[in-house]
């Protein structure tokens, strides 16, 4: 069945056929609270609340636009929201970088140094995030996850081009100087490290 | 750094290899650009969708039961006034006569409550009229209150 029927179904009240869409787009938007979060319970907590108010609010669903884009809407939307209300920022102590990261792991990856490596890479990265603005933070995200355009960023966290602009730059570079602070800092060398240039 | 700034999603020209390998800054933001554009996507836990469902099942009650449970009640009040009188006069006597003799009990009742309301508006005094019939339109208003937030709650849920 394809998404256009079950988002038909699951607005007729459908519940299975809801069900189907959240198998299709639960990886996307738990990665997106995930990494907006930086802590598997709080992402998973978000995630379903995401999945929750979509599921509310089918009716306001436009589907002349892709269901996942909406999604990830609400999910960053949320995010942010959340990360207000929370403090104001989160300290790198607190990022569960042991419990939540085997999910990243691939299991089929045979070669274990690069499984290694990727986990590394990953903790670095969720650690730079965490250290921005959550929304700069959500900049960065739709833009390297998820591969939006600055127009999409725009629509989506109600932003001009200019603002996203802005702030993807600003960003970059806050998360540049951290880079440098990191590279100093006693992690090794790898792949991403050394520019293809 | 006195340029403008590094934009990494411009195609790598040899200027601007050249440019990155003399300029940290510069070569940071794209090592982070890197960075990014390499991290993977990060798979919810197992049992995500069982734990939605779980979070899907508590939800809000229809308005039905409640607009049944207000109409039993007055239903049921009206039936204890009227049943108990028409059941004596239907083992007794015929449709016909019934029939007289439910005329004269609604109008034996109605002027009973007449009676009834006239001695009562001489007895009682008009303050607790007054809060009488308030207290009875604040419990409609609220009836139909509760009725309204469970259709809405209800239409969001579906």
């Amino acid at each position: 069945m394809d998404e256009i029927t079950l988002i038909t179904r699951a607005r007729q009240g459908d519940q299975e056929a809801f069900l189907a869409l959240l198998d299709l787009h639960q990886r996307a938007v738990y990665n997106l609270c995930y990494r907006m979060l930086g802590q598997a319970e709080d992402a998973e907590d978000a995630a379903q609340e995401t999945f929750l108010r979509a599921y509310q609010h089918l009716s306001r669903y436009d589907p002349r636009r892709p269901f996942l884009t909406w999604l990830l809407s609400i999910a960053a939307h949320h995010c942010i929201d959340r990360l207000r209300r929370q403090r104001p920022g989160l300290s790198l102590d607190e990022t569960d970088e042991d419990q939540t990261l085997p999910m990243v792991a691939d299991p089929s990856q045979p070669d274990p140094q690069l499984h290694a490596e990727r986990h590394e890479q990953n903790i670095l990265v969720q650690r730079l995030l965490l250290q921005l603005s959550p929304l700069d933070r959500a900049v960065i995200i739709l833009r390297y996850w998820y591969e939006f355009s600055e127009a999409e960023i725009g629509q989506h966290l109600g932003l001009t081009v200019s603002a996203v602009k802005s702030r993807l730059h600003r960003a970059r570079r806050q998360l540049a100087v951290l880079w440098s602070q990191q590279e100093s800092a006693s992690l090794p060398r790898s792949a991403y490290e050394s520019p293809a240039f | 750094m006195n340029h403008p700034p590094f934009d990494p999603d411009l195609p790598l020209t040899p200027e601007i290899r050249a440019h990155l390998l003399q300029c940290p800054s510069c070569r940071a933001i794209w090592e982070v650009h890197r960075l990014l554009q390499s991290a993977p996507f990060v798979s919810p836990p197992q049992g995500f969708k069982e734990r939605f469902v779980k979070r899907l099942a508590p939800q809000a009650p229809r308005p039905w039961p409640i607009l049944l449970l207000g109409l039993l009640l007055l239903l049921s009040i009206v039936a204890g006034a009227l049943l108990p009188p028409l059941s004596l006069i239907r083992l007794t006597v015929g449709t016909a006569q019934a029939a007289a003799e439910i005329a004269s009990h609604i109008l034996l009742f109605s002027r009973a409550t007449s009676l009834l309301f006239k001695s009562a508006l001489l007895y009682v005094p008009p303050q607790l009229w007054l809060s009488l019939f308030a207290s009875s339109v604040g419990g409609f208003a609220l009836w139909l209150l509760s009725l309204r937030r469970a259709q809405l709650s209800w239409s969001r849920n579906r």
